[in-house]
């Protein structure tokens, strides 16, 4: 297995009575708030812990996020291009630039080959489908995200991949007379593809695909269902069964020197769920487009209706919409955060376990996306965090090679 | 003409909608807006006396389906130009609320001639203000609460409670949430030529607006009034965005005057 580090650089510096004012402390929150000073320290902290990460071998992702306090990472491309020049040994993923959200894919292609030819070849393309803040911050339509999504993938694969010379792209969504990127990429025929999403629709999508298919803090359950569905649908197309290695899984990981140390890590990273979650209904659960229309008596309702019994129908699809998995995870505590699996905490001995636990639980994967500092963890306690687990956990996760389970 | 190609076309889209009939007499087309044309509803009951009201619900809307390719207001207008060729009459009038009301205006601006009348109810569809300056409110950008305030005089009586609404009821809302935002996000609710042509429609036209609508203020109404020759334009007290819904007896008073009048 894999491990990949991860801080989203989260702006934990609002004052409380502002965040609990708002409404949304992502897309709406008035950027006044957000100092630029503080910012940049943030950036170098952040940005230093990635490359201790290349020193200590353990591979680095770069997500995006837009407009909130949970994320200061708005412009993907520009950290991937950083640590493509400054990292040195390691892998870089990026989970990713939003391609729905952006106009022109042929861009996002020849971002991703520039930093893939700066890395020598060290490059992993992570593509997300992104949230309702997101889609306001980027002023995209909400309805019809995941097809634009789909053709912005073909697209910038075609891009990546094409070696004659121009072609033209006349598609639903996006359109381009002259696609010929320079440079090419440096990976034949491209990076590696990841794809994130908990929903098992996509899931049977990103499986016929072949792409690695990463889950982010589902626990077992959710996670377990979406690999099926990603295991099912390549056994209906026909298609060879893939190995652990074509799946991954999120979470928050800290390792401390004690248990108490541990668990107290643990217990900053989960100001990201706390904290940084709370959005607008109506960039949520009302937002057009992210739920099927069928589900609305669930979510629009803010109370079960007159004589309601509970629907299950929801749960055993395994289809919760990404806004009804946030509104579940901004109360967790640390030991719930642990037992639903998406925190794994502890001496590098009991981090290990727990992690080896949901390996178990879900059939196994072959690479771990770990949030190893957000909220008010300091910069030494990331560092801190980061030697740790790179010296005592990642080389036994390392030591559980990919597999192709038998059922 | 059966058989022609266009016709089979016309049979494919427009008979998958889902449709309200009611009444005897010259027909009135009506375009639902962000609300559903109730079935029940006072107003239908109200007009259906006067004439014969067609209401489809849009593709994409209540129980219509919708094909793949059919997502914008392009789409939606031809469809009802197939339809006002395909109806028996040989003119009939058109009355379009909200976003049905761009959608009214477009169809009578692209081809007045079968229509007799035009009744525009708050209609979407052209931008008036400043570049920094919204003219109609984003639905889809504002808190929930705040755009019941501004949808309607008198909120409490009148706006959807959910809570109370059945799932079937509650699916057919998102359903039309969904297609709205698919056929009006961009630009939003408005097409940039159409105030250009506006001064193409050459049927006697209504613009009528609840005084209290804070979705699309009056002001913009008696704007986009100004900009179709001969339009009047009338504003309906203790109404918001929906005065046939709010206000329904004045409402249908105005339609059914203005029809008779235009008739002489």
């Amino acid at each position: 297995m894999e491990s990949w580090w991860q801080c989203e650089i989260p702006y934990p510096f609002v004052p409380k009575h502002v965040l609990d004012a708002a409404d949304s402390v992502r897309a709406t929150l008035p950027n006044k708030w957000c100092d630029p000073k503080s910012a940049a320290d943030l950036y170098d902290e952040v940005l230093d812990e990635f490359l201790l990460c290349d020193d200590e071998g353990l591979n680095v992702l770069a997500i995006e996020h837009h407009a909130g306090i949970n994320s200061l990472m708005g412009a993907n491309p520009m950290f991937v291009g950083i640590l493509a020049r400054q990292t040195r040994k390691v892998r870089i993923l990026s989970l990713g630039t939003l391609v729905s959200l952006r106009p022109d894919p042929v861009r996002i292609a020849e971002e991703y080959a520039t930093a893939d030819v700066m890395s020598r070849g060290r490059l992993e393309i992570g593509f997300v489908k992104s949230g309702g803040t997101e889609m306001a911050s980027n002023h995209t339509n909400p309805v019809g995200n995941l097809e634009r999504y789909w053709e912005a993938i073909d697209l910038i694969t075609k891009a990546l991949s094409h070696h004659e010379g121009p072609f033209s792209w006349e598609g639903k969504y996006f359109t381009h007379r002259h696609v010929n990127i320079w440079p090419r990429a440096w990976q034949d025929p491209h990076p590696r593809l990841w794809s994130a999403t908990g929903d098992p629709y996509t899931a049977a999508e990103v499986g016929r695909r072949g792409m690695v298919h990463v889950l982010v803090l589902r626990g077992p359950d959710g996670t377990r269902r979406a690999y099926e569905a990603h295991r099912r649908a390549r056994a209906e197309a026909g298609l060879p069964k893939v190995s652990t290695d074509n799946f991954a899984y999120a979470a928050f990981v800290y390792a401390g020197e004690t248990e108490e140390e541990g668990r107290a890590g643990g217990e900053k990273l989960l100001w990201f769920l706390n904290t940084s979650l709370k959005s607008a209904p109506q960039l949520s659960k009302f937002l057009p487009g992210t739920i099927p229309p069928e589900l609305a008596p669930q979510v629009y309702r803010s109370g079960p209706p007159p004589g309601a019994v509970p629907d299950m129908t929801n749960a055993e699809k395994g289809v919760v919409p990404a806004s009804q998995n946030a509104r579940r995870l901004m109360s967790l505590g640390v030991d719930e955060a642990m037992a639903q699996g998406i925190l794994f905490c502890g001496t590098p001995d009991s981090v290990y376990r727990q992690i080896m636990e949901f390996y178990d639980k879900v059939g196994g994967f072959g690479h771990l996306a770990m949030i190893g500092r957000s909220g008010f963890m300091t910069h030494e306690e990331s560092v801190k965090g980061i030697k740790l687990f790179s010296r005592e956990v990642a080389p036994r996760l390392r030591a559980v090679g990919p597999i192709i389970p038998e059922s | 003409m059966a058989d022609s190609p266009a016709s089979a076309h016309r049979l494919m889209v427009y008979d998958t909608l889902e449709s309200v009939r009611r009444g005897v007499g010259r027909p009135i087309l009506a375009l639902h807006g962000l609300q559903p044309i109730d079935p029940a509803g006072r107003c239908l009951d109200l007009l259906s006396c006067q004439a014969e009201v067609i209401a489809p619900s849009h593709p994409g809307f209540g129980d219509s389906s919708r094909p793949d390719d059919f997502d914008t207001v392009y789409d939606l207008v031809h469809l009802y130009l197939d339809l006002l060729d395909s109806l028996p009459h040989e003119k009939v009038t058109v009355l379009g609320f909200s976003f049905g009301g761009w959608l009214a205006a477009e169809i009578a601006a692209a081809c007045s001639r079968r229509i007799d009348k035009l009744i525009l109810v708050a209609p979407f569809g052209i931008k008036l203000s400043g570049r920094e300056t919204p003219d109609i409110l984003d639905i889809f950008n504002t808190h929930p609460d705040i755009v019941r305030a501004r949808e309607w005089h008198d909120p409490d009586r009148f706006a959807p409670d959910f809570n109370t609404m059945t799932d079937a009821a509650l699916v057919r809302y998102a359903r039309g949430r969904d297609a709205l935002c698919l056929y009006g996000f961009q630009p939003y609710m408005y097409n940039p030529q159409l105030r250009r042509w506006l001064a193409r429609i050459a049927v006697p036209t209504l613009v009528l607006w609840g005084a209290s609508d804070r979705i699309v203020t009056p002001e913009y109404g008696r704007a986009y009034a100004g900009l179709i020759p001969g339009a009047r334009f009338a504003t309906i007290e203790a109404a918001g965005h929906h005065p046939e819904l709010e206000q329904p007896d004045i409402f249908a008073d105005y339609v059914t005057s203005f029809i008779a009048r235009a008739e002489q």
